[in-house]
């Protein structure tokens, strides 16, 4: 967290707010609107007290204006309610577009980028970092501007009541933009501390947690209890420190109020008693006015306080969103052309390379060097014809997800990719996309209904989707649930197990007419009952359908038609089963390590 | 209140604090009102002094003078001490909170930690104690301040005028009672359904961006992102009613204040003029009210959220009452040679996710499991993924008790032994490895507390994690590396290693190991296995693994099937063709 990020975040931030600034204007309109009936409110009861108190006047006279107060507190209430309101609409409007930028952004960036993190820690930025601005736009904002607004609006109807008040207020604030400097800067830096610290420690104590089980297999939880605690007391005292130092400032703030209450009433009772002879004749009407203002005149500033770690909060949250949208995208390589529709979907690859800098992007890749990106694809060809069955092997990093993500159009390249005798770049991803379809490792089961996950959001009618499901070897999870299609599948598929979830997951990508079927271990996390049904499943398809599956397991090698050996990034080994298990020492040596009790 | 309750209790170790800190805040709260009436008063009074030159100077200024700089100073420095104090006292509520929190976990049976570890559980509970944390500071503080405040003033007021006093006792209380109810009743529903709603926002944009490949080939986006929309309308409509209901409560402070100076005013001027008190007292009552209102001002938002904290505490409440393993105080024994005997054990996975639902399905995992493993022996059990392995971990830990038959190592029954006893007993390499956020040193002093540092760098070479500084370019003290969060992220495979470095460091009279070549390439697998058998040789070794390699090493082999053990006849065998 540098100081020029940060200073970056804030400037983002304050730009952010650009739609939202008729709410700001009128939040901050009905602050200043509150301020000035303040000053109209203590004028009058500074009149009827003088009067009551001076003049002998009787509550009776004075009816009028005890309902004038009334009004005038009434009015004041309905214009800070109001201001929250309003403070909040701005709030709430920043917050639905960064958040509609964050997603925009995401969806360009495609899976391969969000595969690279946990899904937790996007949505987290998208969801709660996105809230943390809230304060900062409803309250701290307005209350920015209120901080130095209202308090001048009081100096000048101080002032010519009583010049040495006016300088007294001058002087104890003194020149409010020095305060809002001296607490601004230390109190900020300070509970920037303060919440780094929390957060430390509350990650800390998260990290025990987690490792608990860990901890009790080595009988040591008495020591990490005592570990725990010795950081609370370590955390507690250095940040104490730092507190010290962070309410100092705000204390000075503090001080200078009381204190010129202090002068103010000290004042002006020396000068009614004949004390003080300079600064004018002063009426009690005047005295009362001074010292109901006086609070008062302190206080924007005081509130603005309170918001200090609302404004450090939105910037780290600004600094990891930013964080995100300044990733470097991809350049879209889709064209205008459709795709044939009647031709068969031959697939032909030359040449094709994928280099790491093409995608990935954030601060650290743009240092490094040219030379520093390898190429995820090296300069692959290979061909594969309508209705084969294609197996991608491979160990872990060889490129084999790269190359399918490559082939759905998620990935730059470099070289040439054709589909039905058309180049991929020319071509609308959209009519490309509508003839595939995709089935990762772990099965995706979102939050709604049976039918809600098979038809994910295209037009399907229940029959297709049980057609669908029947195909996919899954018509027994209906008969566990109660309400059949409609019955709703928990978050992560909490009610199915991962076979079951699996072929829902299978069932969406053949509920409409699939040409081309991309599938990135199906079945590597199943056990091997869930993966001979979906494996079943998978050979009934129809024969014009290409298949291509990334697989580890040997077994499924067997029923393939076309192997493609991937390592390093270049394809190592092309040929049926039967061919390479002659002819290539590489697919041999493959086969030899991984036999795994899986296979047999 | 009843789920709170236990917490509250342990607000009493730092009962002394605790009371510092609200006896300052009161302090700070009657100095401020204290200065606010005096100035009244002064000016007042002065004032009707300075009519005629005689009472202008006989009049005592001094007293009253130095009393407004005395409030002035005191109500800083007081201000100034309450938030030392209450915060020191909030850190040490904290720490007293979770060492409170990982005492009760440490109890709990494996199945139900790894039931927290899933998700984002722990980390709405680690946020829940937070919230109570907060219940301090938000909710007590202010509250008995106000009560106390609101006493004091009215019984000071009650000096001048009972009516007066009656008066302003009573809007005070009215408020101190009336505004936490309401706002806690206003709050309650919509804070609720706040909750779920933005629970159900997160988990859609997870839904969208895990399923962004699906979203993308399935041309599902527009509809998906529409319907994320509308949930993230819908909770900012309820954020927008509870702004609602918290601008209320600022409306009703400012209208609250301000009608009650008047009300006060009101009555004082008739009592007045009526002759009862002066000018100057009446001043004094107006300027107190309005100062006083200070002390109240908090309370419409700590009660608009309570509701949340209550729930908050109802989590921890419901996670701290979960079933426990119960270890004896006085272990029967210590096991010392390694002799395991199963005998007849079952056991059914129940998953606490499904408890409440029609679907439960608790297959026996282990089903009339007898297996006698000789001491010093050396056996792997195979299996597919699923078959029941790791849950014979599982029982050996007692991370899951048996619904039938016993379990002994050296003829007692592990139920007898103590926990110190047990896992001094025993060995684990589990299948999952938590690396901690710490040094590499304290990761691996965590198995071996006195182990030296050459002992340490021998283990980590053994295990290959010293390739972990060559990789990552760095040329400190290799033991000295930040591992975990903050630090390095190991793979799969340096998990592995880092997982067998701590078993090394554990002799035992029983090793076992789940998957120990996981992530590992073959020949890597072979050297940390040869290793690790060699230093364990004389023990009872488990190996738990679905891979043929370094089965020539073992003595005897067992296969397992739907939760049976066979013994594999098929050791010797073909390794792939």
């Amino acid at each position: 967290m540098s100081q020029s990020t940060q200073k970056q975040a804030y400037l983002w931030l304050l730009r952010q707010i650009r739609p939202a600034w008729q709410w700001l204007l009128t939040s901050m309109g009905l602050g200043l609107l509150n301020g000035v009936l303040l000053i109209v409110q203590a004028s009058i009861m500074a009149v009827m007290i003088h009067q009551l108190v001076m003049e002998g006047a009787t509550r009776a006279m004075l009816t009028e204006d005890f309902f004038r107060v009334l009004m005038l507190v009434v009015a004041r209430g309905a214009c800070t309610w109001g201001r929250e309101f309003c403070g909040f609409r701005a709030g709430a409007c920043v917050r639905v577009d960064v958040r509609k930028l964050l997603l925009d952004k995401l969806r360009r960036l495609g899976p391969p980028v969000i595969a690279e993190r946990p899904g937790g820690s996007w949505s987290a930025i998208a969801v709660e970092q996105v809230e943390e601005l809230q304060e900062f736009i409803a309250k701290y904002l307005p209350q920015m501007a209120l901080a130095v607004m209202v308090p001048a609006i009081m100096l000048v109807v101080v002032i010519p009541q009583s010049w040495v008040v006016g300088i007294i207020f001058l002087v104890t604030a003194p020149l409010i933009p020095v305060f809002m400097l001296l607490v601004g800067m230390k109190a900020a830096q300070a509970n920037r501390k303060n919440f780094q610290a929390l957060s430390r420690l509350g990650g800390f104590f998260l990290d025990r947690l987690q490792g608990l089980a860990t901890l009790k297999l080595f009988a040591r939880t008495r020591f990490a209890q005592t570990q725990l605690a010795n950081a609370s007391e370590d955390f507690r005292i250095k940040t104490m420190e730092v507190l010290r130092l962070a309410f100092l400032s705000a204390t000075v703030l503090e001080f200078f109020a009381s204190v010129s209450i202090a002068l103010v009433a000290v004042f002006l009772g020396m000068s009614f008693l004949g004390h003080i002879t300079f600064g004018g004749e002063v009426t009690l009407y005047t005295g009362l006015f001074l010292l109901l203002l006086a609070p008062e005149y302190y206080q924007p500033l005081r509130e603005l306080g309170t918001y200090y770690h609302a404004k450090a909060k939105a910037v780290g949250a600004a600094e990891e969103i930013l964080d995100v949208l300044s990733q470097k995208e991809s350049e879209a390589h889709c064209g205008k052309l459709s795709l044939p529709e009647a031709r068969p979907l031959t697939l032909e690859v030359r040449e094709l390379s994928v280099s790491a800098n093409i995608r990935s992007a954030g601060p650290a890749s743009a240092e490094a060097s040219e030379s520093k990106f390898p190429l995820l694809l090296d300069h692959l060809s290979f061909r594969i014809e309508p209705g084969t069955r294609v197996g991608i092997i491979g160990s872990s990093g060889a490129g084999k997800t790269t190359l399918i993500n490559t082939l759905m159009g998620f990935w730059n390249y470099q070289g040439e990719i054709k589909i039905a005798g058309q180049s991929l770049a020319d071509t609308r991803l959209d009519s490309w996309r509508i003839a595939i379809a995709w089935l990762g490792q772990q099965p995706l089961i979102i939050h709604g209904s049976v039918y809600d996950n098979i038809a994910f959001g295209r037009e399907v009618s229940p029959e297709q989707c049980l057609d669908a499901l029947a195909r996919a070897q899954g018509m027994d999870i209906l008969t566990n649930l109660p309400n059949g299609l409609d019955s709703l599948l928990k978050e992560q598929g909490g009610n199915l197990s991962v076979g079951q979830a699996q072929r829902v997951a299978l069932a969406r990508a053949l509920v409409l007419p699939v040409r081309f079927l991309i599938l990135d271990e199906p079945t590597a996390s199943l056990d091997s009952a869930s993966e001979c049904l979906v494996l079943d499943a998978l050979n009934a398809l129809a024969d014009d359908c290409t298949v291509i599956t990334i697989t580890h397991r040997i077994s499924q090698l067997k029923t393939m038609d076309q192997i493609l050996m991937l390592e390093k990034g270049r394809l190592v080994a092309d040929g049926s089963p039967a061919t390479l298990a002659r002819e290539s020492a590489l697919y041999q040596q493959f086969i030899m390590n991984s036999g795994s009790l899986e296979d047999e | 209140m009843n789920d709170l309750w236990p917490f509250l209790k342990l607000y009493r170790q730092h009962s002394g604090m605790l009371s510092l800190g609200i006896l300052l805040a009161i302090v700070t709260l009657l100095a401020g009102l204290s200065l606010l009436s005096l100035s009244g008063w002064f000016i007042t009074a002065t004032a009707i002094a300075g009519l005629t030159f005689n009472t202008a100077q006989t009049f005592n200024f001094f007293t009253p003078g130095a009393g407004v700089r005395g409030f002035s100073i005191a109500r800083t420095a007081a201000r100034y001490a309450e938030r030392l104090v209450s915060h020191d006292a909030t850190f040490r509520l904290l720490s007293g909170l979770r060492s409170w929190f990982f005492n009760k976990l440490i109890p709990l049976s494996q199945e139900q930690l790894g039931q927290y570890r899933k998700g984002e559980l722990l980390d709405r509970l680690v946020a829940d104690i937070d919230a109570l944390d907060q219940l301090y500071l938000r909710l007590f503080s202010p509250l008995l301040s106000a009560v106390v405040v609101a006493l004091l003033f009215s019984l000071f007021i009650a000096c001048f005028s009972a009516a007066v006093a009656r008066v302003a006792l009573l809007v005070m209380m009215l408020w101190i009672i009336a505004m936490p109810l309401l706002f806690y009743l206003l709050g309650l529903r919509t804070g609720e359904s706040m909750g779920v709603r933005q629970a159900r926002l997160r988990q859609e944009v997870l839904d969208y961006l895990q399923g962004m490949a699906e979203q993308q080939i399935y041309g599902s986006d527009a509809n998906t992102r529409a319907r994320m929309a509308e949930s993230e309308q819908k909770l900012v409509a309820d954020q927008s009613r509870m702004a609602v209901i918290e601008g209320f409560g600022s409306a009703l402070f400012v209208f609250g204040s301000g009608a009650a100076a008047l009300l006060v005013l009101y009555i004082a001027s008739g009592e007045m003029s009526a002759g009862l008190f002066s000018g100057p007292v009446m001043v004094m009552m107006v300027f107190g009210m309005l100062a006083s209102f200070e002390a109240l001002m908090p309370l419409p938002v700590a009660f608009q959220f309570f509701s949340h904290t209550r729930q908050a505490a109802s989590r921890l409440h419901q996670v701290v009452h979960s079933p426990v393993v119960v270890f004896p105080q006085q272990a029967a024994g210590e096991a010392l040679k390694g002799e395991i005997q199963f005998t007849g054990v079952s056991c059914r996975y129940v998953d606490n996710s499904y408890v409440n639902n029609s679907y439960a399905n608790n297959l026996p995992i282990i089903n009339n499991l007898s297996l006698h493993i000789l001491a010093g022996s050396h056996v792997a059990l195979l299996g597919k993924t699923g078959c029941g392995k790791s849950t014979l971990i599982q029982l050996l830990s007692r991370g899951l008790e048996p619904a039938v038959g016993s379990i002994t190592l050296d003829g007692l029954l592990i139920q007898e032994l103590s926990e110190q006893a047990l896992y001094r007993a025993i060995t684990f390499v589990p299948q999952k490895t938590h690396v901690f956020s710490a040094t590499l040193r304290e990761n691996l002093l965590l198995a071996a507390p006195v182990a030296t540092d050459e002992q340490l760098l021998t283990v980590v070479k053994d295990s290959g994690l010293n390739g972990l500084a060559a990789a990552r370019q760095s040329d400190g003290d290799l033991l000295d590396l930040w591992l975990g969060q903050g630090g390095i992220a190991l793979s799969g495979g340096e998990q592995r290693r880092l997982a067998i470095a701590r078993a090394l460091l554990k002799p035992a009279p029983i090793l076992v190991m789940d998957e120990p070549g996981e992530g590992l390439d073959v020949s890597s697998e072979q050297a940390v296995l040869e290793t690790v058998l060699r230093q364990f040789k004389d023990s009872t070794v488990i190996m738990i693994t679905h891979k043929r390699a370094a089965l020539e090493k073992m003595d005897q082999v067992f296969r397992m099937e739907n939760g049976s053990l066979f013994p594999d006849s098929l050791l010797a065998r073909r390794r792939f063709v």
